[in-house]
């Protein structure tokens, strides 16, 4: 069946209409078209060419070949659709061209594979002969001079004066001046490389390929087949995009020349085409940092290893093994209760004291009578009871000497255990607490440098009890570790080298300490129960130190029967591992 | 551009705590004044461990994960040893009896409990690597440490016996010095290592 299609919007309409009935433009001398026949019909009956068409069988057939997406190489000829181009258009971009533009850098191979299909097909023509190709091409040429023929005669805007026939109007919506000519953006060619156009081939009059050979878009090297790209491009570009102006019934007229020709073409061939044209969902790059990479490759393995399955180990104990520790357990606590409460004050031996307790011992006594202390307490309270034996000698000869004391803390517990200590000498030490230093290097460093004292900057605040101040006779440190005693002993050996120094510490502490009594950093220390006890003997007052020096000994002499038995008894290693899945 | 930002001030920071230690008069004002800010921000630290501790045992309270039992019973005397330091002070006699008769008994406990896995992991030791050269050389270093500490070997003075068992105590602190000097040379290392931002303490990358 016949109709008309509407110049301005391509719409279909009965014979009898005299204007659109969507755009209400006129169809006043606008030419019938019959109707394509339907696929239901065989295809040689519908087929509206003539004879001199029918080598478009090898195209057919290469395109339906290629629905199995198997591209025989030598398979369908070129579809060239071109078309005349203006010489003075050729500084104008056309809108839709810009679309296919943007198209082709957005995706790399938005229609690489109708292309590669096209050229599959030209390259097979080429083979079979040069007279099927020129039939073919005769046919294409008809298709564009018919569109054009309507086009021209429909058109509600002339063209320019001077302009050939077969070129694309001016005028175009959206499209840019020749006065105002917009930047052609470079377009990518499609990878697959291109053949060299035959000497036949009307490739220069192709209007798409000179205007974009103008503008310098594309090499023209390119070859012919650089115009039907941009034709199947812009195809491409309608599918997926439709311009605004087309929806709005506002075609342009090569908009319409070229969906006129599409929709002349044999409905398979638009469906084959259709299909080829279907937008391909393509994944979008996804870009990441190498921080986010990592931090990505943590998270997952963080969840990956949570999710992991991990069986409850169930700890088997051997019945010998638990009665073996329960009788040391049982050894462990009689010993020492024994020791403690068996009263008496005999003792396994008795302990000489140390020459760095005797040397502190006599720097006590030396110190005069209005002299000022202060006791740096370092120690937790778990070494409290010890502290409290090595400190008494010390602190008692202080007493009696009347020290001025003053006591700073470096551990979080210090006021309360100098209290609870302090306390227990005599009737009882009285003293001046200048509080906690949480930082015993700034503390020590203070006191060292007496910066604490020195001048602040001009409209800050006065520092009050930030760094430690004070100038003093000697210092004492009350240390249960190595690392809390070194931090008061190198600060103040280095930058106050002239401050006496004497170090109380427990057993624990005493060998790395006593470097620093050997090269003459400290007067004296003493550590540990054995001058605790030593000391107190030789001020005869070891009652209350004896029972727990005993117990001392006991404990040790238990852990160390243990350890030896332990080492004796204990099974051998295992010298080759357990094989696998069996015994 | 953080750290830049954060290796710039440290490296400053540090530069001049370190000119200050040689020139402390012209350096002594900014000394103090960083000595002050470093305080402040120790007390706050404090404070934001503090805060961060009792709102993970108020989260397991209220919603009563395992162990929930556990933060309340903490939650509980945290606030009332803060109270009561608050009203009693520590300079009180009770308050100071309250705290230490609680934590001397726990932590003693603690170390006793620290004897005990040290001579357990002593043992493992043989049972794992058997009799080896290190391993008998641990376990006699282990033993004639305790034995000389316990006071029970005694010698006359002047003896032959007494300069063999000042050696065997001196021995001790040959490693000592080892260790000292070992650890004085790793603090400079990693001293400068901050100082000049290779390491960031706070995990800054």
């Amino acid at each position: 069946m016949a109709y008309l299609i509407c110049p301005e919007c391509g719409a279909h309409n009965p014979l009898e209409e005299e204007q659109c009935r969507i755009c209400q433009a006129s169809l006043v001398g606008v030419e019938a078209v019959d109707e394509p026949p339907s696929p239901e019909e065989p295809l040689e009956d519908q087929n509206p060419f003539e004879a001199e068409e029918h080598d478009l069988s090898d195209l057919l057939q290469g395109l339906k070949l290629d629905d199995d997406f198997e591209i025989d190489p030598q398979g369908l000829p070129e579809i060239h659709l071109d078309d005349g181009a203006g010489e003075g258009e050729q500084d104008r971009t056309p809108e839709w061209l810009d679309a296919v533009r943007k198209r082709a850098q957005e995706e790399e191979d938005s229609v690489g594979d109708l292309i590669r299909r096209v050229e599959s097909a030209q390259e097979s023509v080429a083979s079979e002969g040069k007279g099927q190709h020129n039939d073919f091409e005769s046919w294409l040429q008809k298709l564009r001079d018919e569109a054009r023929d309507k086009a021209a005669g429909s058109a509600p805007k002339p063209e320019p004066p001077g302009e050939p026939p077969g070129e694309p109007p001016a005028g175009l919506p959206g499209e840019p001046s020749a006065e105002t000519p917009e930047t052609p953006e470079p377009v990518e060619p499609v990878s697959e490389p291109e053949p060299e156009p035959a000497a036949d081939e009307p490739g220069d009059s192709d209007w798409l390929t000179r205007i974009r050979k103008a503008h310098g878009i594309i090499d023209p090297e390119d070859g012919p087949n650089a115009a039907s790209r941009s034709l199947l491009d812009w195809l491409v570009a309608l599918e997926d995009n439709p311009p605004e102006e087309e929806e709005e019934g506002g075609l342009s007229d090569e908009t319409q020349q070229i969906a006129t020709g599409f929709e002349k073409l044999p409905m398979d061939i638009t469906r084959q085409i259709r299909v080829a044209l279907e937008p391909k969902l393509t994944p979008q790059a996804l870009t990441l940092s190498r921080e986010e990479r990592e931090q990505a490759d943590l998270l997952s393995t963080l969840i990956a290893d949570e999710k992991v399955a991990r069986p409850i180990a169930q700890r088997s104990y051997r019945v010998g093994v638990q009665w073996i520790n329960l009788l040391f357990l049982l050894i462990l606590v009689a010993g020492i209760g024994l020791a403690l409460f068996s009263g008496g004050t005999a003792s396994l031996a008795q302990p000489q004291p140390s020459a760095g307790g005797t040397a502190l011992v006599n720097w006590v006594a030396g110190l005069p009578a209005d002299a000022s202390l202060l006791l740096v307490f370092d120690y937790q309270p778990a070494y409290a009871s010890e502290m409290a034996q090595v400190a008494a000698p010390i602190l008692t000869g202080l007493a009696e000497r009347g020290v001025e004391i003053e006591v700073a803390s470096s551990a979080a517990s210090g006021p309360l255990l100098a209290d609870a200590l302090l306390a227990g000498i005599g009737d009882g030490l009285a003293y001046t607490d200048r509080g906690y230093y949480p930082m015993a290097s700034y503390g020590a460093y203070g006191l060292a440098t007496g910066l604490a004292t020195g001048e602040t900057a001009p409209g800050l605040p006065e520092p009050t009890l930030g760094l430690l101040a004070g100038d003093y006779d000697g210092l004492l440190i009350l240390s249960d570790s190595f690392e809390g005693a070194q931090t008061w002993i190198e600060q103040l050996s280095a930058r106050s080298p002239e401050t006496p120094l004497g170090i109380l510490a427990t057993s624990q502490a005493a060998p790395l300490l006593q470097p620093y009594f050997d090269s003459g950093q400290v007067v004296g220390g003493v550590s540990g129960y054995s001058d605790a006890v030593a000391l107190a003997g030789e001020r005869g007052n070891s009652a209350e130190v004896l029972p727990r020096w005993r117990a001392y000994q006991v404990g040790g002499l238990i852990l160390v029967a243990a350890l030896l038995l332990g080492a004796v008894f204990t099974p051998a290693p295992r010298t080759s591992p357990r094989k696998r899945g069996g015994r | 551009m953080k750290k830049i930002l954060f290796g710039a001030i440290t490296l400053m920071v540090g530069l001049v705590v370190l000119a200050g230690f040689f020139f402390q008069d012209p350096f002594g004002p900014a000394l103090t004044l960083i000595y002050q800010w470093g305080l402040v921000l120790v007390a706050v630290g404090g404070l934001i461990g503090l805060g961060t501790l009792a709102a993970f045992h108020i989260r397991n309270i209220i919603q009563q994960k395992k162990g929930w039992i556990s933060s309340a019973v903490l939650l509980a005397a945290f606030l009332f040893s803060l109270i009561a330091g608050f009203v009693l002070t520590p300079q009180n006699a009770f308050y100071r009896d309250l705290i230490l008769n609680v934590q001397v008994p726990v932590e003693t406990s603690l170390l006793a409990i620290l004897a005990a896995t040290l001579l357990y992991a002593s043992l493992q030791l043989i049972r794992t690597r058997g009799w080896t050269p290190l391993s008998i050389a641990f376990m006699a270093s282990a033993v004639f440490s305790m034995l000389f500490n316990l006071g029970l070997i005694q010698t006359a003075s002047g003896t032959l016996g007494e300069q063999v068992l000042m050696f065997f105590r001196r021995l001790p602190l040959v490693g000592a010095r080892g260790v000292l000097i070992g650890m004085a040379l790793g603090g400079l290392v990693m001293g400068l290592r901050f100082l000049l931002s290779t390491d960031h303490p706070g995990g800054e990358r």
